[in-house]
């Protein structure tokens, strides 16, 4: 297994699991401060449990009944510097226009790659 | 020196998917924001700029296989990120469900929480294992870190 | 090229850099859970990436009619290209074969 070929990969291997191993050590071994209530789980896990308890499809796609109570959640942020707006318009452009193109790409491959 | 097509491709996608890896798992929650000392605002702002870049990435080497296989050219490319079997295919089909759930979270993010839930849990899950799997592709690659002997090998170039 | 030694050090710097991510992620996995102080610092960059990033153009009124008619525009596009490119995945098949036929025949 430790191979002459790979004994590079093994080096960044070992200096890494050794530093996992010693933060962690350390970490644990730190005086903790007061353990937080909330938010201590990472976010997909955090949405599945307070969203996706018991939800279908049909939840998926009928989910507009947010979007006047955000509405008036979020019409307070507007400090934003121009730039950050073309940025943004940009990328979503980017995205949401190239995305069906990639979709569309992927399908071509998937019906010519498939045997 | 000629330049191909598929390693620069690879090379972009790399840094990129370094820059979306490193950004995004600073936002996953609370335990994982000291990776970019809390600065959420960063994190979100490389993410979504490094991520239009992804996308355009993927669609050239998308639409380079394409016509690739218009042209019935069945060579096998060995540093291009997509590709019909292998790796390849695993890279492939990771970066379409990345794009399509990341899309999912930038339009669902105002409303519809059962689909920003859906989507978070797929994109966070889906990233673990692509980072695994990019050290388990470093291991393959191992070969590329070794240093060239130097002596010898500047002297032939010269 | 894979031979030069600026792309070397390059080449180190990617793998040591996914090496710190997955390292980084371990120990943000194992480490103890999130204390209160790190819990409201990373509530803090997330109202400050409301103001101060894209996130909250996103979210914005603004920002939403634009975002509303690019998708209006992606979604009226993404039929018609499906359509095509089911058609043009098909036709590449068909020309492939047609080639592969051809080319037995001339052996």
């Amino acid at each position: 297994m430790l191979n002459k070929k790979k004994i590079n990969f093994w080096r960044l291997a070992f200096i890494f699991t050794a530093l996992v191993i010693s933060v962690l050590f350390l970490l644990w071994n730190a005086p903790a401060g007061p353990k937080a209530s909330m938010m201590d789980t990472s976010m997909g896990n955090m949405m599945k449990g307070k969203h996706l308890s018991g939800i279908t499809i049909y939840d998926l796609i009928n989910g507009m009944e947010y979007q006047e109570q955000m509405r008036e959640m979020h019409s307070h942020h507007q400090g934003q510097s121009p730039i950050i707006f073309q940025l943004s318009y940009l990328t979503t452009a980017a995205i949401f226009l190239l995305l069906p193109f990639i979709i569309g790409g992927a399908v071509i491959l998937g019906i010519v790659w498939i045997k | 020196m000629n330049i191909r097509f598929d390693f620069v491709v690879h090379w972009l996608y790399a840094i990129l998917w370094a820059l979306l890896a490193i950004s995004g798992f600073a936002m996953v929650g609370a335990k994982y924001g000291w990776i970019l000392n809390f600065s959420y605002a960063t994190a979100d702002y490389v993410h979504r700029l490094s991520a239009g870049l992804f996308v355009i990435v993927t669609l050239a080497s998308i639409v380079y296989e394409v016509w690739r296989s218009i042209r019935n050219d069945n060579k096998y490319l060995a540093w291009h990120v997509i590709g019909r079997s292998g790796y390849q295919l695993f890279t492939f089909i990771v970066t379409l469900i990345l794009i399509i759930t990341g899309a999912l979270i930038w339009i669902c993010i105002e409303f519809n929480m059962a689909g920003i839930g859906f989507a978070l849990f797929v994109h966070e899950y889906i990233s673990y294992i692509a980072l695994a799997s990019v050290i388990w592709h470093i291991y393959m690659k191992c070969h590329a870190l070794t240093w060239p002997k130097k002596a010898d090998s500047r002297k032939q170039k010269a | 090229m894979l031979q030069k030694p600026w792309f070397k050090v390059f080449v180190w710097f990617m793998a040591i850099f996914f090496f710190f991510l997955a390292a980084g992620v371990v120990i943000s996995i194992l480490k103890p859970g999130p204390s209160e102080a790190e819990v409201m610092r990373f509530m803090m960059g997330m109202m400050n990436a409301m103001d101060n990033s894209m996130m909250g153009v996103i979210m914005n009124m603004e920002g939403r009619g634009m975002v509303a008619s690019v998708i209006a525009l992606s979604s009226r596009i993404a039929v018609p290209v499906m359509i095509v490119s089911l058609l043009m995945g098909f036709g590449v098949r068909l020309m492939q074969r047609r080639d592969a036929y051809a080319k037995q025949k001339e052996n």
